[in-house]
């Protein structure tokens, strides 16, 4: 058995580097554009298979190839601990029909492909969550997670009906074509539609409340496929519905995206910091970052809709390459929570601690992820956020005396306010779990995490490094996925609008802080010697030290919660959840008065069928 | 090369002259207190005293205590390299003096201040993490918003771009943005170098230590590059607060002249501001904790007046 779990990783990891190695072909080569496959299933039925690949696709395959290939090799050691359920290899089964199932997402060129792909991604995904079934918490999730996300894919039918009715066609090059020549109000109808249906798959606030549930549930590397994968699956149909069909003729789209993303950003930020459970921090960062990607996508929205195609195809950029950086690392944050969790047997920071010396590795690698998690270097997320900063101040410049100038502030607040909320919550996860001591018996007793997943996540580190130590290749890669009028050319690089910029800025940045930082180590060495170290205990006050003096998460993060409390309302669960729910009760009592349950009353009913049959078909 | 010996200068200048302001300040804060006080130069003696000192580390530590200040200064001396200090060249300084690099290197930095303090277990750096994070998130985003409003026109947003034309043109001082972005940078000054009212610098008061709580744990060499550290960011704020509302002097070319006459007057400029601090902090009294967020809010509604201004006018 643990040879066939062994086998099944090794296959998600190469069909992983398959699809990396396709998806760069895809957006280097646009010679693979056309249909690859049409394949019809009934005679006669309009339902055919049609697979193409375009550049925009082959993005977030590659997106979704290299984290894959993370999520295999750290499959392999997380396998152990369920050495009692044949090493997980349906676990193993469930990813490699996951990794298949989004990259069908990305490959998709009709309705029906794009619908069948999207629904077996949300399947094996609920089954995936649901995996550990014996916790009774578990499968809670996972039953919310699959309404919201059946309700999410109803909103996307109607809006490609909507498409459909108009158009003709359901296939996507025609709604590429002639989307933006039908109706106003049907366009506004499906970009409404499809805002709400792909919003519930993206977690963005207030259709979120599955994300903070299912992504800890999950099995780790299960986890960071959702959170870096799936969920952009969301961003890149809703990209493809607005922006490559539609061409974001109104400028109240974007307000409203733009809007729902900020609230996201920074109410999901604000989440992060308050959470004690490790994943369920990292969910709740999740949500704030993809409220950064719609809030990106809303701007480009609005600077489409004022007819700057410069400043939205930098906008556009920026915010795919924060897609991808946000993969990267919170996968590789999400595998080191599950190492942490799997060693110290709880997930609550609060009962956490130490790590870094009974953990060294996972502990430093874990860390190389939050520099980037909060957009400091060397992390790829430090380029991506510096260039969506430049992207809102240089909207709200040119849009200064109207009200969208005011739009791109609001932004701009929303972009800042989360990044720092983003940096309490790094500095809360590692410093409470991290450092100092164990605060509970788990996690004094943690050992080191399998070799594989160690491997993965130094693989990761160096993705994430990787992406952002060379932005002029990143950026290049990003722009060639998009539509041609989008596109950078070679005077409107990775930095935008600063002249005094140039490819070189970011590595010579990083060497002078690694410079400085060496030298003010090895002059005060060279000119005074090595100095004397003695161990003493911490201060105090004189009394003897246990490892429940040190702050605690929750005592961490009291005075944010203090300040920001009123903006942690419970307002999506009082005014949205709860009457719709009132809704679903009151309406099936209504029901279980049909469903009475006695067999007399069956048979009346069928006999009514039969006799209004008769009536009606004669 | 010859640029190259500028941009060092420009940092130098800082690293050098920043022990020399703290000990300004503490002067200037004993004679207004009736007091003697320690001598101007005393930082300087207090970091070599601390460079001498051995190492006392707590045995809760990691290698994050040792490593850390080493990081904290990097990135410190690097956003000291975004800043024009007697030209405002921008091809001279890292990343063109771009606003955001220089606040995420300062952000960099405050992640290995607050990461050294949580490693030792210490309550008093816990407490002291909290709140200096919690005054972070809101100071953070109003500097930004601050500098924006009287950058925006400026393409691209940076120092430089901020301060040059304003350098130029005398009249746009007094254009009501400018007066409420530099009311709002100077608030948010004052708290993130640890000054009254918001933290009290002189304080050994474990209970109402902010900045001094992070780095109680550390001895030595490390200490001294903290210390340091905290010296040169109160520089920064300082030379901020220079570039983008009191600009005149600082040259726009690379003439050698023009750069001594610069770094002269930033000189002035630093003792004036430092004097001005000084006598804030004799005349206010600490801040409830709970009372900072107010104060914070106003710089943070200060400085979104200041872009409304922008947009309005």
């Amino acid at each position: 058995m643990r040879t066939l779990h062994i086998l099944l990783s090794t296959l998600a990891g190469l069909l992983s580097l398959a699809i990396v190695a396709l998806g760069w072909l895809t957006v280097r080569h646009t010679f693979l554009a056309s249909p690859i496959l049409n394949y019809e299933i009934l005679a006669g039925i309009p339902v055919h298979v049609v697979v193409s690949l375009t550049p925009f696709g082959g993005l977030f395959l590659c997106m979704l190839g290299i984290v894959g290939v993370l999520a295999a090799v750290y499959g392999i050691g997380y396998g152990q601990q369920y050495e009692s359920r044949r090493y997980g290899v349906w676990l193993d089964v469930g990813l490699l029909g996951f990794l298949l199932s989004m990259a069908a997402v990305f490959v998709a060129a009709n309705v029906f492909t794009f619908i069948l792909a999207w629904e077996l991604m949300s399947i094996v995904s609920y089954m995936l969550v649901v995996y550990d079934y014996h916790d009774r918490e578990n499968v809670k999730s996972g039953l919310i997670y699959a309404s919201m996300t059946q309700l999410g894919a109803a909103f996307l039918l109607a809006a490609f009906f909507i498409l459909h009715a108009y158009t003709g066609s359901y296939e996507f090059a025609v709604f590429a074509r002639s989307a933006s020549t039908i109706p106003p109000m049907a366009q506004d109808l499906a970009f409404l539609s499809a805002f709400v249906g792909f919003a519930a798959k993206a977690g963005v606030m207030p259709l979120h409340i599955w994300l903070p549930r299912a992504h800890p549930a999950a099995p780790s590397h299960v986890s960071a496929l959702m959170s870096g994968v799936m969920i952009k699956t969301a961003l890149y149909g809703f990209l493809l519905v607005s922006v490559f069909w539609l061409h974001a003729p109104f400028l109240w789209w974007g307000v409203l995206v733009a809007g729902v993303g900020a609230v996201s950003a920074v109410l999901g930020a604000l989440h992060a910091g308050q959470e004690t459970n490790l994943k369920r921090i990292l969910a709740y960062s999740s949500i704030d970052n993809m409220g950064l990607l719609f809030l990106g996508t809303g701007m480009t929205l609005i600077e489409l809709a004022l007819q700057q195609p410069v400043l939205a195809g930098f906008t556009l950029t920026a915010t795919i390459y924060q897609a991808f950086n946000h993969a990267f690392f919170k996968s590789l944050l999400f595998h080191g929570a599950g190492a942490v969790i799997h060693a110290a047997h709880t997930a609550s920071l609060n009962r956490l601690g130490g790590l870094i010396k009974t953990m060294p590795w996972t502990s430093a690698l874990i860390l190389g992820g939050l520099l980037s998690f909060s957009a400091l270097p060397p992390g790829g997320a430090f380029v991506s956020e510096w260039m969506l900063f430049s992207a809102f101040a240089r909207s709200d410049a040119v849009q200064l005396h109207s009200v969208v100038g005011a739009v791109a502030m609001l932004a701009l607040l929303a972009f800042l306010m989360t990044g720092a909320l983003t940096v309490f919550s790094a500095l809360r996860i590692f410093g409470v779990g991290f450092l100092a001591d164990a605060r509970s018996e788990g996690a004094a007793k943690a050992r080191e995490a399998p070799i594989t997943m160690r491997i993965s996540l130094a693989m990761g580190l160096l993705v994430i490094i990787a992406a952002g130590v060379w932005p002029p290749a990143a950026v290049n890669f990003i722009a060639s996925g998009l539509p041609r009028s989008l596109q950078f050319h070679a005077w409107r690089l990775w930095y935008g609008f600063d002249p005094h910029l140039s490819m070189w800025s970011i590595p010579i940045l990083y060497t002078a802080i690694a410079a400085a930082a060496t030298l003010a180590w090895l002059l005060p060495r060279l000119y005074l010697g090595r100095t004397d170290v003695t161990r003493v205990q911490t201060w105090t006050c004189g009394g003897k030290r246990s490892p429940a003096m040190s702050y605690t998460a929750s005592g961490f993060s009291q005075p944010v919660q203090r300040v920001f409390h009123a903006a942690a309302l419970p307002l999506a669960i009082r005014y949205l959840y709860r009457p719709l729910w009132q809704l679903v009760f009151s309406t099936t009592t209504i029901f279980r008065r049909v469903q009475n349950g006695h067999v007399r009353a069956y048979l009346l009913y069928l006999f009514m069928t039969v006799l209004v049959l008769l009536v009606v078909a004669r | 090369m010859r640029e190259i010996i500028i941009t060092a200068a420009q940092m130098i200048a800082i690293i050098l002259l920043s022990p020399l302001l703290q000990g300004v300040i503490k002067k200037t804060k004993a004679v207004m207190q009736g007091r003697q006080g320690p001598a101007t130069l005393q930082p300087y003696r207090d970091l070599r005293k601390y460079w001498a000192k051995s190492t006392v580390l707590s045995d809760s530590s990691s290698w994050v205590t040792r490593l850390g200040p080493y990081f904290a200064v990097g990135m410190m001396v690097c956003a000291a390299a975004t800043l024009p200090v007697a030209t405002f060249s921008s091809d001279l300084l890292i990343a063109g003096g771009s606003i955001f690099v220089l606040f995420y290197l300062l952000a960099g930095a405050r992640f290995s201040l607050v990461l050294i303090g949580l490693d030792s277990g210490s309550a008093f750096a816990g407490m002291g993490a909290s709140r200096d994070l919690l005054f972070a998130v809101m100071a953070e985003p109003s500097v930004f918003l601050a500098l924006l409003a009287v950058g925006l026109t400026a393409t691209p947003v940076s120092l430089p771009g901020i301060g040059l034309p304003l350098e130029q043109h005398l009249s746009l001082f007094f254009s009501p943005m400018r007066v409420l972005a530099m009311m709002a940078v100077f608030l948010i000054a004052l708290a993130e170098t640890g000054r009254l009212p918001v933290d009290n610098p002189d304080t050994h008061l474990e209970l109402t230590m902010i900045h001094e709580g992070l780095l109680l744990e550390l001895t030595g060499r490390h200490l001294a590059l903290v210390t340091w550290g905290a010296y040169i960011r109160q520089v920064l704020w300082f030379t901020i607060l220079i570039d983008v509302f009191f600009p005149w002097g600082i040259t726009s070319g690379t003439g050698v002249m023009a750069i001594a006459f610069g770094f002269l007057l930033w000189v002035v400029k630093c003792l004036l501001l430092a004097v001005i601090v000084a006598f804030i902090e004799s005349v206010s009294a600490k801040m409830r904790i709970f009372m900072v967020p107010r104060y914070l809010s106003f710089a943070l509604l200060l400085a979104m007046a200041a872009l409304l201004a922008d947009t309005v006018l």
